[in-house]
């Protein structure tokens, strides 16, 4: 047993192997086997396969055939060159040709390129590939009856759009005054411009129409180029001019629409981006794309007993370039709906619309930022300004008062020593005198008792008198005794002793003035009275006071040298303690002096101040109501 | 008002001052032909005493606390006082004088010549007779 199991596990693994190589075999003979043999089209040019319609026409088609589809094709290419050699001169030489050429050939197709060759594969191929279905495709050439055609042709033709382009152009141009139609001389060219002719006839109304056929290359540029704005060239086909040139009508377009000076319309939708306006438009490339389609099904078809697909008429294109209505100031309003618009250049505004939002909108916030800043930075810049304002006023309030406060300490300390050295040596000395003569009364006979003690009571009276005079000046106890006016009375009778005239009248000063006024309309009287003796040497002062109502007004005037103001308030307390004290009650002092002119000094107490001050004595009036009517 | 005493009696006197010592040295000036009837310290006492003594003639001393000799003067004056008023202060000052006759008074005396003037000021007032004390 141990010796069979490995040569039965061989025998197996050589079965496997040879399955699989047979498996392998059939599977790529049945790959070869399941490729179709590639078909085989005659495609037989009409026009020059190398205009842009024909070229745009062979490649859709090709790509169409080929595209998504198991099916192979093998293009055999026939040029008849129909517009240069007409086809009936040398058909039976085309005819032998051809056949000779392809003979053994069996073509599954012939697709053909413009009506010409349609009529051509079909009148004089037929007879030689009888079963061979044809395909039609860039058809336009008027004047062909395609529903004569036998069943195995289909395609599709195109309906020349001259009419709805001329619409276009008059939409467009509805001022225009003349339309000019374009042709060439060549056999393909005649009957496309005698259908445009034709179309537009009955369509220009009262407008001026030209058929420029007849004409050189060189003179139609020439003429093309002088005519006026007001003029719609509808150009047709153009492959051959007077002179006998055979010229692409393609390659014609962007001279063409160079050089004329009035807007130039087409039917080809491959001209449109060469200079014309636009219009309503063959398509070629779809035209080809659309061939290929049928074409496709033809070849797709399992048996040649199939009917072929249906014919096609194809669709016109309203097509208009943008950059030429740019050139030539046409409104895109006008445009009929469902035109296509090409080459449209974007705006910049549509290219850079969200770009230029956000820009616009980062510049507004940063607008918005900086301005924010600015305000920030001057109201910083006021506020500093302000602070240091206030800083230096404060200064200088710090200042004055420190300054007040040396001058208050010196005044006072002025004060004091003028005290005590009245005290020495005035009342001190008096009193010395009196104990001297006190002593002699006691050692002298009865005659000296007598004279001394004379002697004695006169001093004493003058110690009285002295000290009465000393307290006086240092708190005017009078002014509580006999009223503010009495007062400055005895005032001016003491400061008169000084030499110099004072003259004093008071008008009207109410008898109920408050303590604080009267302290200091008197001692604003005292102070300038002294500062007139002191410095003004002059020889006359006068001091009024006058009431009136709300208001107490006091003014005393001298004839003296005068002072600068400016400077004297920097200097001692004498002004400034006046004006504290004035200010202190809400009232005002003015001073007026100019050095040589006299000093005026004038103070303004407010009358409502007095009375409400005055209001606060109730004690008087307690003991005037205890009293009234008792004796 | 009637006073309850005649010319020809001794005066009935109400002295007025804030110091004690100018009360009794008054006092004992004026003894020999005056009758004292009450004395006063301040402005309220004054008119109370006055009101209640019914007094000839009043010594007034000018500078008093709370009220001014003045004030007394011209309160007492208001409320209809018959009494004769003598001023005694220490003011040698013709401003106080003529605010005393102002205010209705009789007599002035300056406290420094009280010794020799003050009977004979309140006896004139007594009489109805002004005296003023030499302001020198």
């Amino acid at each position: 047993m141990k010796l069979r199991l490995p040569r039965l596990a061989f025998g197996r693994a050589l079965l496997a192997i040879a399955i699989i190589f047979v498996g392998f075999a059939q599977f790529s003979i049945a790959r070869t086997e399941d490729l179709p043999s590639p078909k085989r089209v005659l495609m037989l040019y009409g026009h020059d396969p190398n205009s842009p319609g024909a070229v745009a026409f062979t490649k859709e088609l090709r790509a169409s055939v080929l595209a998504d589809s198991p099916t192979r094709a093998v293009f055999y290419n026939e040029l008849l060159d129909l517009e240069r050699f007409p086809i009936d001169e040398r058909q039976p030489e085309l005819v032998k040709d051809i056949v000779e050429k392809y003979r053994g050939y069996n073509f599954d197709a012939i697709v053909t390129d413009g009506t010409m060759a349609l009529k051509f594969a079909n009148e004089r191929l037929r007879a030689h590939f009888q079963s061979v279905p044809i395909v039609y495709g860039l058809s336009f050439e008027p004047g062909f009856d395609y529903s004569a055609l036998p069943d195995n042709v289909t395609g599709r033709h195109h309906l020349l759009p001259f009419a709805a382009t001329f619409e276009l152009a008059r939409s467009l141009q509805p001022e225009a005054e003349r339309v000019v139609i374009v042709g060439g001389t060549s056999n393909q060219d005649a009957p496309l411009l005698a259908t445009a002719v034709k179309d537009l006839t009955p369509l220009a109304g009262g407008m001026q129409l030209d058929v420029w056929q007849d004409w050189t290359f060189a003179s139609l540029l020439q003429n093309l180029r002088m005519l006026p704005p007001r003029t719609i060239v509808v150009l047709t086909s153009f492959s051959r001019d007077r002179t006998g040139q055979v010229i692409n009508s393609g390659d014609l377009i962007a001279s063409v629409t160079r050089l004329a000076s009035a807007p130039v319309y087409g039917i080809a939708r491959n001209w449109v981006g060469d200079g014309i306006v636009g219009g309503v438009t063959m398509d070629f490339g779809d035209d080809g794309m659309r061939t290929g389609r049928l074409l496709r099904q033809v070849l797709d078809r399992t048996s040649s007993e199939l009917p072929l697909p249906p014919r096609e008429v194809a669709r016109s294109v309203q097509v208009v370039d943008w950059r030429a209505l740019e050139r030539w100031g046409l409104s895109e309003d006008q445009l009929p709906p469902g035109t296509e618009v090409l080459f449209r250049t974007p705006t910049v505004w549509s290219r850079y619309g969200g770009y230029i939002l956000a820009a616009l909108a980062m510049l507004v916030v940063q607008s918005g930022l900086i301005a924010g800043l600015l305000v920030q930075r001057a109201r910083r810049t006021r506020a500093e300004v302000d602070l240091r304002r206030s800083q230096a006023s404060l200064n200088t309030s710090y200042e004055r008062i420190r300054d007040l406060g040396s001058r208050m300490l010196q005044a006072q300390e002025n004060e004091r020593s003028r005290i005590a050295r009245e005290l020495h040596d005035g009342i001190g000395q008096e009193i010395a005198l009196l104990a001297t003569h006190l002593d002699l009364v006691r050692t002298n006979d009865r005659e000296e008792v007598k004279r001394l003690n004379a002697e004695i009571q006169t001093r004493a009276r003058e110690i009285a008198r002295n000290i009465r005079d000393l307290s006086h000046r240092l708190h005017p106890a009078t002014l509580r005794l006999i009223g503010l006016a009495a007062a400055l009375e005895t005032l001016r009778l003491e400061m008169s002793h000084s030499g110099i005239a004072i003259a004093f009248t008071h008008d009207n000063v109410p008898t109920t003035l408050s303590a604080d006024v009267t302290l200091c309309i008197f001692r604003v009287v005292q102070e300038a009275l002294q500062n007139a003796i002191k410095y003004s040497r002059a020889s006359e002062v006068t001091v009024h006071l006058a009431g009136s109502p709300g208001r107490l007004s006091l003014s005393v005037v001298d004839d003296g040298v005068g002072f600068d103001v400016d400077t004297k308030w920097t200097k001692g307390l004498g002004l400034i303690s006046m004006r504290e004290r004035l200010e202190a009650i809400g009232g005002l002092l003015e001073i007026r002096s100019n050095p040589g002119r006299g000093t005026r000094v004038e103070a303004r107490v407010p009358l409502d101040v007095i009375q409400s001050v005055d209001e606060t004595r109730p004690e008087v009036k307690a003991i005037r109501a205890s009293t009234a009517g008792s004796l | 008002m009637i006073s309850t005493t005649g010319p020809s009696e001794p005066p009935r006197v109400l002295l007025v001052d804030d110091n004690d010592e100018i009360i009794a040295l008054a006092r004992t000036t004026i003894a020999p032909t005056c009758v004292v009837v009450g004395t006063a310290t301040d402005g309220p006492s004054a008119l109370r005493a006055a009101k209640d003594l019914r007094p000839d003639v009043i010594v007034l001393d000018i500078s008093l606390k709370n009220m001014t000799g003045f004030e007394v003067a011209a309160n007492l004056r208001d409320s209809g006082s018959m009494a004769a008023i003598v001023f005694l202060s220490l003011y040698a000052e013709n401003n106080f004088v003529v605010k005393a006759r102002d205010i209705g008074a009789i007599g002035y005396v300056v406290k420094t010549r009280l010794v020799s003037d003050l009977m004979h000021a309140v006896t004139e007032a007594h009489m109805g007779r002004e005296f003023i004390s030499p302001l020198c």
